[in-house]
């Protein structure tokens, strides 16, 4: 579990401190206020950054293509050139010191990195056999002004985990990592994590996780959560369109049993609330000993039930060891989670994004912590979400 | 939601300085919409009083620097030395304290009988303190109140008499005479009107409270300049 976080030039976060982190995390703010980019950060970093993950992001941002025409980036489409929306002002930095970084107490979880190198090929001994291996040389920026116009200098995305695994992504080549992966390495410091994106899962995607959960404990869980909305429930599967009428016919989608029908009742029929508890629900368990990535909590759920849904995950979280962050711009969800994180001590943390207002810091974005005393008093009024 | 707030003691401060604030926000138009708080009301605190106010200022300057608050006053009552950190020196040094602690430029001492406005050097807005009942002398919010009630209205002076009176003639003194002796005249005052127990909001709506006494000018300046 993370205690503090710091975030350095990503996106719009200059240098956002949160000096104290909780179980089940509350980020509330404008819209654009920068909250989305603190899950994002934490996303890139849970998922170690993998090309697949990184290359997600940046389509859902529509970053993914290039919109430059005065480039040197011959291949547009197929390359990471988009990663520059990463930066600051949305351009590679010019000086060394402005990678991205993630850091919680003093420790380097993440960083980010515009760099430049050359291959270098060496022979390598291994007993008998000689091996071909291709090194990357990293250039500084004094070497850089020299070697400006030689073909074989690469422009590449350095990342660098937890200190210790380093990966490279050519900004001018197609997607390809082609030196120092790894991603396809299993190492004791993964992290599982889960992100609930503001789009409702696909039936299939909310399928798979059903089938990791089918029939054990968590299972009566899951049904436990939709009972908030709908009582009668009383179990839940999926199956496929016998008929081949829905709109895709290979996807699966979930039908619910209640008491008081003699017929299976297809769950999208119930309403948007169903949808999202099933797919917040379902996103928990793959979380275990991670991070359970929210954004926008409130989406589709009345503020009558916002109170029970919290009250779900914050058990869970305990239970599973997970750590919850999660975003809003609602009154009602502040409340809810105000309420549920007073009767948990300890484990909840609110926290407001916002530009700060001293002069020194020239519009930065901070975060404000209200601690378990100010929780249990401050009204969801009083903080600026809209 | 008003990001304009006025923070006072508790419940009749709160009722006075609402209704008080009406009365400004609809001669000056500078003036936007005031939302008066108490600690507890407005959540800086779970206690009112003054140590309620004052603890919960970390919290004002909080959202101070996160613009959940834009324009900000802080009303505290005297009360009277030496019990119980009274006086208006000792309630001023509480505040400047804090007030230094977060960057603002204070003085050793009050603007004595206009109210004070702290500036910071550093971008959080304005930050406005008065203390009751005149920023000068020691006394409460219903010292303030007296100073309302017009000389000229025999009728009311002398209600306010008797209840002078009926104080020295108790057979027996409950509350504490010293911080308390204040209070208890306003309140048997309130008791004495055509509808017992008036409230001060509806005192001064009625025009038993005057709005435009010299020491409601000087108030009324005061606030005008926290809130414009």
């Amino acid at each position: 579990m993370l205690n503090n976080l710091r975030i350095k030039n990503f996106r719009m976060l200059e240098d956002l401190e949160i000096p104290k982190l909780g179980r089940v995390n509350l980020i509330v703010g404008k819209n654009n206020s920068g909250k989305s980019t603190i899950l994002e950060a934490l996303r890139i970093y849970a998922g170690r950054a993998h090309p697949y993950l990184i290359r997600e992001i940046l389509v859902e941002h529509d970053e993914f293509f290039s919109l430059d025409l005065d480039t040197y980036i011959e291949n547009r489409e197929s390359c990471f050139y988009g990663l520059k929306n990463f930066f600051p002002n949305r351009q590679f930095p010019n000086s060394e010191n402005n990678k991205i970084s993630i850091e919680s107490g003093e420790k380097s979880l993440l960083t980010l990195e515009h760099i430049f190198y050359f291959k270098k090929k060496e022979i390598l001994k291994v007993g008998n056999e000689e091996i071909e291996v291709t090194r990357p040389v990293y250039l500084d920026q004094i070497d850089l002004d020299q070697l400006k116009n030689n073909d074989e200098t690469i422009a590449a995305f350095r990342i660098t985990l937890n200190s210790e695994h380093q990966g490279l992504l050519d900004l001018t080549e197609n997607t390809k990592p082609s030196l120092q992966m790894f991603w396809g390495i299993k190492t004791p410091d993964e992290t599982n994590f889960s992100f609930v994106s503001t789009n409702f899962s696909s039936s299939e995607r909310l399928a798979k996780l059903w089938d990791q959960i089918a029939l054990t404990a968590n299972q009566d869980k899951v049904i436990q959560a939709l009972k908030i909305i709908e009582p009668e429930i009383d179990g839940l599967a999926f199956v496929k369109d016998q008929n081949g009428l829905a709109v895709s016919n290979s996807n699966r989608f979930a039908i619910a049993k209640l008491n008081t029908s003699k017929t299976p009742v297809p769950l999208n029929s119930m309403g948007d609330g169903m949808s999202r508890i099933l797919q917040l629900i379902l996103s928990v368990f793959p979380a275990k000993d991670g991070f359970l990535l929210i954004d926008e909590f409130e989406l589709g759920l009345h503020y009558s039930v916002q109170e029970q849904v919290w009250r779900i995950i914050f058990e869970l979280a305990k239970e599973l060891n997970i750590q919850v962050f999660a975003t809003t711009h609602s009154w009602d969800c502040i409340e809810s989670f105000t309420k549920v994180a007073v009767e948990s001590p300890e484990d909840g943390v609110l926290m407001k994004v916002s530009k700060s207002r001293l002069t020194s810091d020239n519009g930065k974005v901070i975060a404000t912590v209200y601690n378990e005393a100010e929780l249990q008093t401050i009204t969801a009024s009083d903080l600026e979400v809209r | 939601m008003s990001k304009n707030k006025l923070f006072v003691e508790g419940n009749d401060d709160l009722i006075f300085h609402q209704a008080f604030c009406k009365v400004i926000e609809q001669s000056q138009i500078e003036v936007k919409e005031i939302k008066v708080d108490t600690p507890k009301s407005s959540g800086i605190d779970t206690r009112n009083g003054w140590r309620g106010l004052i603890d919960g200022l970390p919290l004002i300057f909080k959202q101070l620097k996160s613009g959940d608050i834009e324009k900000v006053g802080i009303i505290l009552d005297a009360d009277f030395t030496p019990d119980n950190s009274g006086g208006v020196i000792a309630r001023y040094i509480k505040v400047i304290e804090q007030l230094t602690l977060y960057g603002y430029s204070t003085a050793e001492e009050p603007n004595y009988g206009k109210g004070d406005i702290f500036k910071h050097p550093n971008g959080l807005p304005d930050f406005g303190l008065w203390i009751m009942p005149n920023h000068q002398d020691e006394g409460m919010l219903e010292n303030f109140i007296e100073f309302l009630i017009p000389d000229t209205n025999d009728e009311q002076q002398s209600l306010l008499a008797h209840a002078d009176k009926a104080i020295k003639e108790l057979p027996v003194t409950l509350f504490n005479q010293k911080l308390k002796t204040p209070k208890a005249k306003i309140s048997t005052w309130r008791a004495w009107q055509k509808s017992p127990g008036l409230y001060f909001d509806e005192a001064l709506k009625d025009g038993i409270l005057d709005a435009n006494a010299q020491l409601a000018m000087t108030f009324r300046a005061w606030l005008e300049n926290v809130f414009k």
